[in-house]
């Protein structure tokens, strides 16, 4: 059904990229709020393999990045992790102090926000907040540390790197100071980036110039990557693997090309139908309809019983509102939780 | 340069006579630099330069660019929500910015009827402490064109039109998603009965599954009530569904205008070309080419000599560096501006 590499070695290398370097598993991240409980992020399972860059995909407010937060035990109040274990380079981040989790931070793995303009001190020069983290992390000294800074500045293609570590955020053009914070998280050669909607705030043009940036410094550095965005033409182009989230929950995951090519999920299937494609014709006048999602994604705080997506769902059958669908492997790698799909129910 | 404007005119004139027609229109901004005693005009920004496009009855134009490059401020200038500094804007043949400029109240008011703004951030443009029975019924107290007894009633249609349910009109903007406030600013443009809506990226500030709504609905009213839309967006796929004609614009000026399938197909501007380029497009299996375009949009307070994209085009030529190329006629209703074009 599926290729299964001709040569020994490449066998051997993905058997080398199959062993995760972080796994979560059954996450639980809880938003304590006046109005109730949000169940934010719900009991997710998702892997990262060595040198693998997985697309974390939904829309706003299924738990993408409150996921991605948790990771780094970073969620906000009033939210807590309130269940599930992340395994990351053999230790189990919610075991560690929050002392430990510094080293952690920053360090092994590293975040870029989505938008740069919040995320830099505007009161600190480029290269006064970046060496920072250096003489913090590594214990560099100074100068040393300035002089990492602007080699890093220069291989996120910032020309004339000195002269920019001089001067300030607001100096800075939206593309640049993307560039600083891709620069800033991989000062300390993590082994995981974080990357949260790292090009929604730019245009096109420059979208594609940081989207290759990313692409050369994780073949370059062997980095892996947690690209999480609501954008599925940047997933198909940066993604291994992708991972798509509903209401908190993931509803489907798999290699890029077989979720592309194949979606199992109804969620996935709709996603890719209702999104406008620039390499398409479209009828004019009465005829043009994009096959929309009815409905909205549920409030978390009451989700519906059963499979989330069941009251939006066109396949939906009288089980999946009363059981909750688990992960089932339907093919190497991919899995999907769908009673329509073979995945096992479990009432509650 | 009038000369040219008017054979562009000429060739993009198609069967029927256009509803709007704008021309040569210029939006300056003067950049002030304050010092103790006095204002200093230090340098101009030219947001809109030389504009000049058709839309003819019931299709959709789209206009693209990136931020900056003045499709927003455009829009705004033909409505006179901003004062243009020159040119004209011509709807169903009357010059609509002398109307708003010195016309009577009357006559303003009849003009502003046939056009209307739909805004792109739905939680700014709605009033938070009107319900939504008040902010439809702002639009038929203005115009005065449905009698008071009957203003109920139009809300409740407006409500059912744009899909949503007529028990809605007494709730406030907070009550409400993305998706539903901006059905909602949508019912108040429609209130009016207009002929022409102005949509400034309505769909921006909405999730996947919603935009594909809201999209759906601008379609369908316009099939129903005979609408033409100007569709403003940074959204190339989104403008590839909705449009007809697509206009690019680029620091200010529009550099190439043609039919959605030969734009998309066969752009013949190397902006166009990039711009296309640089979309990714959700299929892994097309790894597109690294992007060609390097460098950012230049500041419009400053822009380039000659065509305002050489510094950053891959086929630009020394004519390009002198001479500021003006759209022509490149195929069937193919305009571009390029001395070297693909």
């Amino acid at each position: 059904m599926h290729s299964i590499p001709a040569s020994s070695s490449s066998a051997k290398a993905a058997a080398e990229a199959r062993r995760p370097l972080l796994t979560a598993r059954g996450l639980c991240v809880h938003f304590f709020g006046q109005g109730g409980v949000s169940r934010a992020v719900d009991g997710v399972d998702f892997e990262v393999g060595a040198q693998e860059t997985l697309g974390l995909v939904g829309e706003s407010g299924s738990g993408k990045t409150v996921s991605s937060l948790a990771l780094l035990r970073l969620v906000p109040r009033p939210a807590r992790i309130v269940g599930g274990e992340i395994q990351f380079e053999g230790e189990d981040l919610l075991a560690k102090s929050e002392r430990e989790m510094t080293h952690v931070r920053g360090r092994r793995i590293a975040m870029v926000f989505q938008n740069p303009a919040y995320s830099l001190n505007p009161i600190l020069s480029i290269g006064d907040q970046l060496s920072e983290i250096l003489i913090w992390h590594e214990k560099l000294g100074r100068a040393e540390a300035r002089l990492r800074v602007a080699e890093l500045l220069s291989l996120v293609g910032i020309g004339d790197a000195t002269t920019r570590l001089a001067q300030f955020p607001h100096e800075l053009s939206g593309g640049m100071k993307q560039r600083v914070c891709i620069a800033r998280a991989l000062l300390c050669n993590p082994a995981l980036v974080l990357a949260d909607e790292p090009t929604t705030n730019l245009d096109v043009t420059i979208q594609a110039q940081i989207l290759d940036l990313l692409d050369d410094l994780k073949q370059r550095l062997h980095t892996s990557m947690i690209l999480v965005t609501h954008d599925m033409g940047v997933v198909a182009r940066m993604a291994d693997r992708i991972a798509v989230m509903y209401a908190g929950r993931i509803c489907e995951a798999g290699p890029a090309p077989e979720i592309f090519a194949n979606p199992q999920h109804p969620y996935t299937r709709a996603l890719l139908a209702s999104t406008p494609r620039i390499d398409q014709r479209y009828a004019h006048g009465e005829r043009a309809v994009l096959p929309a999602i009815d409905g909205r994604p549920p409030d978390l705080r009451a989700p519906p019983r059963g499979c989330r997506f069941h009251p939006r769902c066109r396949e939906a059958m009288p089980d999946c509102a009363r059981l909750l669908p688990q992960m089932t492997a339907i093919a190497p790698g991919h899995t999907v939780s769908c009673l329509k799909r073979g995945s096992t129910g479990s009432e509650a | 340069m009038s000369a040219a404007t008017a054979s562009i005119v000429a060739t993009t004139a198609q069967a029927p006579t256009p509803l709007l027609r704008v021309e040569n229109l210029t939006k300056l901004y003067p950049v002030v630099a304050r010092g103790l005693f006095r204002r200093r005009q230090t340098g101009t920004i030219r947001a809109v330069d030389n504009v000049s496009f058709e839309i003819a009855p019931g299709e959709t134009l789209g206009l693209v660019g990136e931020s900056g490059c003045g499709k927003t401020t455009t829009a705004r200038s033909i409505l006179h929500l901003v004062e243009p500094t020159s040119g004209r804007a011509e709807f169903e043949g009357t010059d609509v910015l002398a109307v708003f400029r010195e016309g009577s109240r009357e006559a303003t008011l009849a003009a502003r009827r046939k056009l209307q703004y739909v805004f792109q951030d739905p939680y700014l443009s709605l009033n938070p402490r009107w319900t939504i029975a008040q902010t439809l019924s702002e639009p038929l107290r203005v115009h005065g064109h449905v009698p008071r007894a009957d203003w109920l009633r139009r809300i409740y249609a407006l409500l059912e039109l744009v899909g949503l349910d007529p028990s809605h009109a007494w709730r406030y903007p907070h009550e409400f998603s993305g998706g539903q406030r901006q059905r909602v600013g949508i019912a108040r443009a429609l209130a009016a009965e207009p002929r022409l809506i102005v949509c400034d990226e309505p769909v921006s500030s909405l999730d996947v599954s919603v935009r594909a709504q809201i999209l759906n609905l601008l379609v369908s009213l316009q099939g129903e009530l005979g609408l033409t839309y100007l569709y403003i967006s940074h959204d190339l796929s989104s403008v590839r569904f909705i449009s007809t004609r697509v206009a690019v614009m680029y620091l200010g000026k529009i550099v190439e205008i043609a039919d959605v399938d030969a734009l998309f197909e066969e752009p013949r501007h190397h902006y166009t070309d990039a711009l296309l380029q640089a979309i990714p497009v959700p299929d892994p299996q097309a790894r597109r080419a690294r992007s060609k375009l390097k460098g950012e949009v230049p500041s419009a307070m400053n822009v380039p000599a000659g065509c305002r994209f050489h510094p950053r085009c891959p086929a630009a030529l020394p004519v390009c560096r002198e001479t500021v190329p003006e759209l022509r006629l490149m195929g069937r209703n193919h305009l571009a501006a390029c001395h070297n074009p693909r």
